[in-house]
């Protein structure tokens, strides 16, 4: 059998921080892609974003999603159609339980295709008190341009504005192969 | 997730043709779990249906489902969480309908997929994202109520065909 999961790449934060993390020249070999986060920011506020952008595209008419929040005391839905938050998943900001870092993945298939990517997110945001969040996503990446390198930022969830990733943030890219 | 050889890609098929079912059969019992992961598009918009066997495909009504999602609803999304018992195949409740040149993402989990002790559950993720009715994120529970191993597991579009160019791939994972 071929090996299927391939880690193409991973990145730990250091001391200071970060304000991105970035994969570029990702192989064409794999047939989908699968990116795994540990995150936390430094915005003063309980709740952060992590977004991912394909390709570093920042322009956030090409994004579109719908997604399906947790709160812990009520569920809630909508679509951004388009949204200006990329593709996006929550992590705890500087204000929640110290020492804690939310999980997300992205799983992104046929990323080499020339249609439009969706991409399929799961998001945590713990805490020790209220304020906890999780997000069940579904995206739509509007490009037919092969995805070659991929960007991850963060930000406030309350205000929109550009954070750093803390120490010890990781993410990991991993390529699949559906080779039998 | 854990990488390297503890993931095998057991079988994989991308359609040439629309057609109204897609059939992994002959699965080997010697992984521990399943992974099923996709892109998909129907021809029309309608449920993922799954039906599970051994041998053949079970099509009684041995099945049941609980299901969370968001569904993109004449422009407002509705939340539900819907509960089915007794019923002749899992379904994942989001939408396999997509317009155009777009797909949606499908990862499907079938835990303990060949003991012959227990019935078997099944979690499913299935998004899509347009301005159409039900679609949206879906996470969906699934009950096999049978303590057969499984071999052999089936989509359909719920009366549709899945389009050109849709995938399914069939991962077996080992245990350490």
């Amino acid at each position: 059998m071929a090996l299927t999961y391939t880690a193409i790449a991973t990145t730990t934060v250091g001391a200071g921080g970060a304000a991105n993390i970035t994969f570029s020249s990702i192989p064409a070999t794999y047939t989908d892609l699968l990116v795994m986060v540990s995150a936390r920011n430094d915005a003063a506020v309980t709740n952060g974003l992590v977004r991912l952008q394909p390709n570093g595209n920042t322009t956030t008419s090409v994004y579109s999603l719908t997604y399906l929040i947790g709160t812990g005391s009520a569920a809630a839905g909508a679509s951004e159609i388009p949204t200006t938050n990329y593709c996006w998943s929550y992590c705890p900001a500087d204000s929640a339980t110290a020492s804690t870092f939310g999980n997300s993945y992205y799983y992104i298939p046929n990323y080499t295709s020339s249609n439009n990517k969706p991409i399929s997110a799961d998001g945590t945001m713990e805490n020790n008190a209220t304020g906890s969040r999780m997000n069940l996503s579904a995206f739509l990446y509007s490009s037919t341009a092969a995805i070659t390198s991929i960007t991850l930022v963060t930000a406030n969830n309350d205000t929109g504005a550009s954070a750093n990733f803390k120490q010890y943030s990781t993410a990991t890219l991993y390529g699949i192969k559906n080779t039998v | 997730m854990p990488a390297g050889a503890t993931y095998d890609c057991i079988a994989t098929t991308t359609l040439g043709s629309a057609q109204a079912t897609v059939t992994f059969s002959s699965i080997s019992g010697d992984y521990t779990d399943l992974l099923i992961t996709g892109q998909i598009k129907g021809t029309q918009n309608a449920a993922l249906l799954l039906r599970v066997g051994n041998g053949s495909v079970d099509t009684g009504s041995n099945y049941s489902v609980t299901t969370f999602a968001a569904r993109y609803n004449q422009g407002s999304v509705d939340v539900a969480s819907e509960r089915y018992s007794s019923i002749t195949s899992i379904y994942a409740s989001g939408s396999t309908w997509y317009s155009g040149t777009n797909f949606g993402t499908l990862q499907m989990n079938l835990a303990n997929y060949s003991n012959t002790t227990t019935n078997k559950t099944i979690i499913t993720r299935l998004d899509t994202v347009e301005n159409a009715n039900y679609c949206g994120p879906s996470a969906v529970v699934g009950l096999w109520r049978s303590t057969s191993a499984i071999n052999i597991v089936t989509f359909s579009n719920n009366g549709g065909n899945f389009d050109v160019g849709s995938t399914f791939s069939l991962y077996g994972i080992k245990a350490a």
